[in-house]
């Protein structure tokens, strides 16, 4: 049988109310039966005190009558069912009632009287000595019947019970309610969402409500769902990275001997083709176009997919930049406003040039390909050196790039244009990173442009 | 103050005697003084005794005991020891101790009761027992209609009894006396005497007379209208009707002189015991209105203590 630790908790609890109610009964009961004993007891002792000093003088001087008046005085006090007084001599003065009544306990007290100290002779009595001893002249005795007061016990046992009975109810019934709806509902609630996250659901967010231990363990769930959706989505991308990459690197192989074949045979056939048939050479210089497309898609496959090895040379930035901006001018920037600002302060830095020629044609391109749709198209290339770092600065005044957009940018295969395949930027990436302490930052607003940035480690 | 005390009657003309005495004839005495406890009148009679010789130019060579704290053993060695001119005995129990070890040294007694106490040859002294003939001539001068005395005693006090009763004759008066054996039998007594008697006299005997006994006796007087006569002002604070009293440091002034007589050489057997000279008494005037007893203006101011409402 299966017990929830709601029921675990509620039936401590009610175990401990139990066991706290029946101790606290029994000492209770205990103690009022102590103080009604010791009540009956005081009060019997009391009264036979009393009877004793009262019956001095009528046993001194044999009062019968007076000692009838005590002895039937003191029958007629609760609980007395027998009184007897006797004198020195164990005489029987007085004796009334029967003892044999039910259950009762007999008090004994002594009957004395003050005498002249032994050592105080006629004068003392004159001079008024006060040296006294006290001298036995008989005894009373009371016997007290025990039945109103066990009859008493009983009551006092039964309300005890009743009320430790009312009190565990009353106290199960409330605790049970209290850890229910302190406990049982926000832990029920967190069974249903820790379900929902582990039926796959990680964009489920468990809510916290509270500060306890129970928010503190939602708090947990909701960053351990956090993290293992972060951890999903990486090990995705690397596997997607990994498939890509060697499915890359075989397409590229496959392509590549081909194309060279095709490449060769399109040259000669430009070569030998005559100039007054337009029409073939035409149709020579698109495959030409094709085939360099084609070559530059295999070129991207291979950045993405082969290990990087940088070359490192000596070298200066903005002979890079001109470079790249001259092999772009009339393909890709015709119809867009180029401004160049390098800075004449850059020294020579150790890099991968051909790798970082690459970057800067790449981030044109895309600063090219963004602002095809919009009237004003300005491209801005800069260099500067910041610090330890050298920054080429590319800016278009394109339409922007979304926040969502912006997430994914540099992944493989993400894109936004009909006709890319989504390595540019993640080349981009690769290969300013492949460079010690080097990175790339974009920044960029909607309808008005986007700006990379690579900082280049001196 | 003499209002308040009464002069009954002077026994002897010793006093004036003594007063005259010449007292130059010794100026130094040795004295060990045996107190039977540290009671306030014990006190007051020595103090009594001790500034007569002061005032008579006597020097008093001193050892003080007291039994209540001294063990009764060490005081008999140390005294015999010391062998003073007089052993000054105060109480009782000091008379008894000291007259059954020391038959040597004279032995002066003060502040006991009974006479027969002083029957030893080395042993003379004055007894604070107020001669009954005192109290009877008062009776019968202040209380006129009283004619039957009722009086108990022990097998302890029948001697003293016999001369209570012999004086009571001589006054005319009637008497009821009982003899019983100790106190609880004191309300058969009473009872016995029923409403016959008039006054009561009580005497001075531990063996009748302890707390309980003299209450039941005090309540019987104001039941039965008969008039108590107690052993001092105490026992009229207590309900008795009327009390005699002494007072001691006269007592200790009459002790004194017999110690000279016996400093100057005179033989025990020339000093006899002696009672008290003067003699006070107190009155209860509530118990005196309850029993029907009228006392004259001049009564009740020659009395020395007066309790009222």
């Amino acid at each position: 049988m299966r017990i929830s630790i709601i029921n675990k908790i509620t039936f401590l609890f009610i175990l401990l109310i139990i066991t706290l109610s029946a101790s606290m009964g029994i000492y209770s009961l205990r103690y009022g039966k102590q103080a009604l004993i010791s009540e009956f007891d005081d009060r019997a002792k009391t009264l036979i005190n009393s009877l004793a000093i009262i019956s001095e003088s009528p046993v001194l001087f044999r009062d019968t009558e007076m000692l009838s008046k005590i002895g039937l005085g003191a029958l007629s006090q609760r609980d007395v069912v027998s009184c007897e007084i006797r004198d020195a001599n164990d005489n029987i003065l007085f004796r009334k009632g029967t003892k044999n009544k039910g259950c009762v306990q007999e008090y004994t007290a002594a009957i004395q009287t003050e005498k002249i100290g032994d050592n105080v002779f006629g004068e003392g009595l004159i001079l008024g000595a006060k040296e006294r001893k006290l001298e036995r002249i008989g005894k009373i005795r009371l016997t007290f019947s025990l039945d109103n007061i066990r009859h008493k016990l009983k009551n006092i046992q039964w309300v005890m019970v009743l009320i430790i009975v009312i009190g565990i109810m009353i106290g199960s019934i409330s605790i049970a309610l209290m850890v229910g709806f302190v406990m049982g509902r926000p832990i029920k609630q967190l069974i249903v969402d820790t379900r929902t996250i582990a039926g796959g659901n990680l964009n489920h967010v468990i809510p916290v409500n509270t500060t306890d231990e129970l928010g503190s363990l939602a708090a947990a769930f909701n960053q351990m769902t956090k993290d293992l959706k972060i951890s999903q989505e990486r090990l995705v991308k690397a596997e997607k990275m990994s498939a890509a990459s060697q499915i890359a690197a075989e397409t590229a192989h496959e392509i590549r001997n081909p194309l060279t074949v095709i490449s060769s045979g399109v040259y000669l056939l430009k070569r030998i083709v005559h100039e007054e048939n337009p029409l073939v050479l035409k149709t020579i210089d698109q495959m030409e176009g094709a085939l360099y497309r084609a070559a530059n898609f295999l070129n991207d496959l291979l950045n993405f997919s082969r290990p990087i090895e940088l070359k490192i040379g000596l070298g200066n930035i903005n002979n890079m930049i001109n470079s790249a901006i001259d092999e772009l001018a009339e393909s890709v920037l015709s119809g867009i406003e180029v401004e160049q600002k390098l800075s004449d302060n850059i020294p020579e830095i150790s890099a991968d040039f051909g790798r970082l020629k690459q970057v800067v044609l790449n981030l044109v391109k895309n600063a090219a390909e963004a602002m095809g749709e919009v009237k004003s198209k300005k491209l801005k290339v800069e260099s500067e050196k910041e610090g330890d770092f050298v920054k080429i600065i590319v800016s278009d005044t394109g339409k922007g790039i979304t926040q969502e957009q912006m997430a994914h940018l540099f992944e493989p295969f993400h894109t936004s244009k009909k006709n890319g395949i989504g390595l540019g930027l993640s080349i981009c990436k690769r290969f300013v990173e492949a460079h010690d302490n080097s990175r790339i930052e974009v920044e960029s607003e909607l309808e008005k442009g986007t700006r990379f940035t690579v900082f280049l480690s001196m | 103050m003499q209002k308040k005390l009464l002069t009954i009657i002077c026994l002897l003309v010793t006093p004036l005697l003594l007063l005259n005495t010449p007292c130059h004839a010794i100026d130094s005495a040795t004295i060990s003084v045996v107190f039977s406890s540290d009671m306030e009148a014990y006190h007051q009679a020595w103090e009594g005794l001790n500034g007569f010789f002061r005032k008579n130019g006597v020097a008093l060579s001193v050892s003080t005991y007291n039994l209540t704290n001294d063990d009764p053993e060490t005081v008999c060695s140390r005294v015999k020891k010391e062998k003073p001119q007089l052993i000054l005995a105060l109480g009782t129990k000091a008379l008894r101790l000291l007259k059954m070890r020391i038959q040597d040294i004279p032995i002066l007694a003060c502040m006991v009761i009974n006479q027969y106490d002083l029957g030893q040859a080395n042993v003379t002294g004055v007894t604070m027992s107020i001669p009954t003939s005192i109290k009877l001539e008062w009776i019968s001068r202040n209380i006129p209609q009283e004619k039957t005395i009722g009086l108990i005693y022990s097998p302890e006090t029948a001697e003293l009894a016999t001369k209570i009763l012999q004086d009571c004759k001589n006054f005319g008066y009637n008497i009821i006396a009982k003899k019983i054996n100790s106190g609880e039998k004191i309300a058969e007594a009473l009872q016995g005497m029923g409403y016959k008697i008039d006054c009561f006299l009580m005497i001075p005997d531990v063996s009748i007379y302890f707390p309980r006994s003299i209450e039941y006796l005090l309540m019987e007087g104001l039941k039965k209208r008969f008039a108590v006569i107690g052993l001092s002002s105490f026992y009229t604070r207590a309900g008795a009707f009327a009390s005699f009293d002494c007072d001691y440091k006269d007592l200790g002034r009459q002790t004194a002189g017999m110690a000279m007589k016996i400093f100057e050489g005179k033989s025990l057997n020339e000093i006899p015991s002696e009672s008290p000279y003067k003699a006070t008494f107190s009155l209860n005037l509530l118990v005196a209105e309850k029993i029907g007893i009228k006392l004259t203006p001049s009564t009740i101011r020659e009395a020395k203590e007066v309790f009222s409402r």
